[in-house]
Formats: structure tokens, sequence, C-alpha cells
């Protein structure tokens, strides 16, 4: 039955809760556009059948009603294929904003080549409109000074203390701080820290923040 | 406790006709942050206000680096704590808006050049032709392999862009007095009094939002209504 893979796509993604990227389906996806192309290819031939000549009228109401059909279960899967890609990629959004630029490997094994390539995509787009909002200084030459840059992944909770007890999960190893100094993470560590310094760490699930 | 060379409050910008404090600064970007996260639709874009604050936090975050051995770290912390709530405030109304370009990106992409420059700002266009043309390049080129060359896959999809709900309901609070306000079709003019609260629908106060003579509230969250609710109960 026309269009019964691309809903069942759809609905897979559907099940998955709201932020899981579950795997890319290549499989279904290539067969809905076979299902597609089989579609096409039998419309072109009826079209070809109707404008031959000496055709019954009856007949032609027939082919006529059958090309419908089709052309409204191709707008269906068209329609499927674009919602199941088009939610991917708002997922994908997602995990750019709480992850980072890097995406684990364990979610990118779920990923199709053109996701990790929009992926990428999408990071140099943000980061180069983040350099475009980017305040220069008035440059000194005795005195070069940074660009001020907002980087608008960091600050994504309201700041309301400056320091943040926080709970070293995993074993990092050396964590270099904004003033230059560095810190040894080892699991199990209770630290003290900038709020500003470990947002991006607690996110990455390297520390945990504790009341 | 005093902080001599430590420049962080009112300081003026410039020696131009406007002459903005930091405390005025300060005071718009909550007004346009807070209408900006209401609002169905993309607000104009501020572009000179968020500049002015970007200047300010370098201003304020070098003056502290400089003071970093000489100060009593407490102050330091208050102040950088300062600084990183302007910050917040910023990435957020940047955020903000982005995430309306990116959900309503076709619309946004069909704008007229005026309307375009009115509500964004050129970063934010660049931003938005990008991200655009990238999701096409990954829904049409996922799939464009297996369909016969042409067939058009996108076309439905760009026909019936989606749209800010203009129609939706907002709290309002006016900043002046407005006459002559046009609810309806059929319904007579209202006027909004200062100092009180409207609930209303977005699409009449679009213009006065945008001039920013009416701001938007935020309404009480579902949350503490559950807790009034709850406490009516017990």
């Amino acid at each position: 039955m026309f269009g019964q893979r691309a809903a069942e796509l759809i609905r897979e993604l559907e099940r998955a809760s709201d932020d899981a990227l579950p795997p890319y389906k290549a499989e279904s996806v290539r067969g809905i556009c076979e299902e597609m192309q089989g579609i096409f290819e039998a419309n072109c031939r009826d079209r070809v059948n109707l404008d031959a000549d000496g055709i019954e009228q009856a007949t032609a109401v027939k082919i006529q009603h059958a090309m419908h059909f089709r052309d409204t279960a191709m707008s269906r899967n068209k329609r499927c294929l674009i919602a199941y890609h088009y939610n991917r990629m708002e997922r994908l959004r997602n995990l750019r904003w709480s992850l980072g630029g890097i995406i684990p490997t364990a979610i990118r094994q779920t990923l199709s080549e053109k996701e990790t390539e929009w992926f990428s995509n999408y990071s140099k787009a943000l980061t180069n409109y983040m350099m475009d909002v980017a305040e220069l200084p008035d440059q000194d030459p005795a005195d070069p000074q940074d660009p001020v840059v907002l980087d608008l992944t960091v600050h994504q909770r309201p700041p309301k203390e400056y320091f943040i007890d926080v709970k070293v999960l995993v074993d990092y190893g050396n964590y270099e701080t904004q003033d230059g100094e560095t810190i040894f993470l080892k699991k199990h560590m209770r630290l003290c820290m900038a709020r500003t310094e470990c947002e991006h760490l607690i996110r990455q699930g390297i520390l945990q923040h504790v009341q | 406790m005093d902080l001599p060379e430590m420049d962080v409050s009112g300081v003026a910008l410039d020696d131009s006709s406007t002459v903005y404090t930091t405390a005025q600064l300060l005071t718009d970007l909550k007004d346009i942050w807070r209408s900006e996260r209401l609002a169905p639709e993309l607000l104009p874009h501020k572009q000179e206000t968020v500049e002015m604050l970007l200047e300010q936090i370098g201003t304020v975050e070098s003056n502290l680096e400089k003071a970093k051995h000489v100060k009593d770290p407490f102050f330091l912390h208050c102040h950088k704590m300062e600084a990183n709530r302007v910050r917040y405030m910023l990435s957020n109304y940047l955020r903000c808006r982005l995430e309306k370009l990116e959900n309503y990106a076709l619309h946004y992409l069909q704008l007229s050049a005026a309307e375009r420059d009115f509500v964004m700002t050129t970063a934010e266009y660049k931003f938005l032709q990008r991200y655009q043309a990238d999701t096409e390049e990954l829904i049409e080129g996922s799939v464009r392999t297996f369909l016969p060359a042409n067939l058009a896959i996108l076309d439905k999809w760009k026909e019936a862009p989606l749209k800010p709900r203009l129609e939706s309901f907002v709290f309002v609070k006016p900043r002046e007095q407005i006459n002559g306000l046009i609810l309806g079709a059929s319904d007579a003019p209202v006027s909004l009094e200062q100092h009180s609260q409207y609930l209303l629908r977005y699409s009449a106060v679009r213009k006065p939002v945008m001039e920013n003579k009416v701001i938007l509230i935020s309404p009480i969250s579902s949350a503490s209504l559950q807790e009034i609710f709850l406490s009516s109960l017990f």
C-alpha cells in the first residue's frame, strides 16, 4: 500500500522521546524513494497512454483517476520524508546547543552522512554569527585587546551565584581555567568553581552541580 | 569601601547628543528582552543597544582584569557576577531571536529588503540564509540520489512556509496611554491606559509593541497556577 512505509518512518521517530535521536533509517528512506520512483514512472507511462490517439473516453477517465491517486500518494510520501528529515534536524540542533560543537561518538553513529555535514555547517554558521556580533574595542596599538565575544552557548542559565559546588563524575585530567590555572579533575572530587568555567563541563556530563 | 580605579557604573559612552548611561541601557535591554521572549514574531532589531552593552561589558571586564591583583576578591566577584548577568541577558535575547529565525526561516527569507532591514541585523540575515541553504541541502541531499532528477521535492514545503502566530494572545502593559486601538473589525476603537494590564491578541498591539510603546509581560506561570489551585484544595 502506498505511503505505509513513510507513515511508519514518522511514527518511529515520534515514538522516541522528544530529544532522543534514534538511528537514521537509511533503509526505509531508500524504500520510500523507490516507491516514489515507481509512482513517477507509472505516471509518466500513463501520461503517454493518455496522449495516445484514439483513446476511449472511459479508459481516459480511468487513467486520470489512477494518476490523481498516485499523485496524492507521491505528495504524502514527500511530505513524510521532509518531516522526517526536518524533525531529526531540529533534534540535532538542540544537541548543538546542549553539547557544543563536538558530537559524542555514540550519537555520531546514529546520524547519516548528510546530517553530520549539516551539523558542522550549522556550527560554522553559528560561530560566524557570534563573531559578527562580537564587538571590537577601539584598538590601542600599545595595548591590543581581544574583541568582546559573546558565546551564546555558555550563558544558557540565569547566573544566580558566581561560584557553584560541583562534583567530578569522570577522570578528566588537567583542565585549564580562564585565568590560565590548571586544575586536575579526578573522579569523586568536590570543587567550588566559577559558574562560567564549568557550565559546559556540566552539560558534557563531566561535572555535576551539587546543591 | 570605594573602588578608586574601577569605573563600572554610569559610564557615558560618547560625547554625541544622546548619552546613554549603563543603567538606562540595562533597563532598555530588560524591556526588549522581555518583549522579544514573549512576542510570537521577531521584533525590530536593537543593534545599537546590543553593541553599546557589549562595549560596556568589555570595559568592565578589562577593568576587572587590571584590578585583579590589588582588589578585595569579594568585590571583584560581585562585579564579575554582574557582568555575567548582563552577558546572560544579552545571550538569551540574541538566542531567542535566532530561534525565531530558525523556526520561521522560509517566512523571514521572503520579506522585502526594507522589512528585513527593520527586523533583523545583517549578521542575523547572513545566518538565516546559511541556515536555510544548509537545511534544504540536508533534506534534498538525503533523498535526491534515489529519486528521478526532474522530480521537485521541496516544492510543496516552500509554498506554505510556517508563519509566526500573530493571532496568539499576549499580556501587555502600555508605557503610555494609547488611543484608538482597533481590536476587531466590528468593534469600536479602545484606549489602553498607562499602568494597567491587558490580555489581547498580538496582532492588535503589533504596531505599538514594535514601537516599544507597549511592553509584553509574562503571564502567571502554569506552575504557580497549580500551586494556587492546590493550596485552595487543602
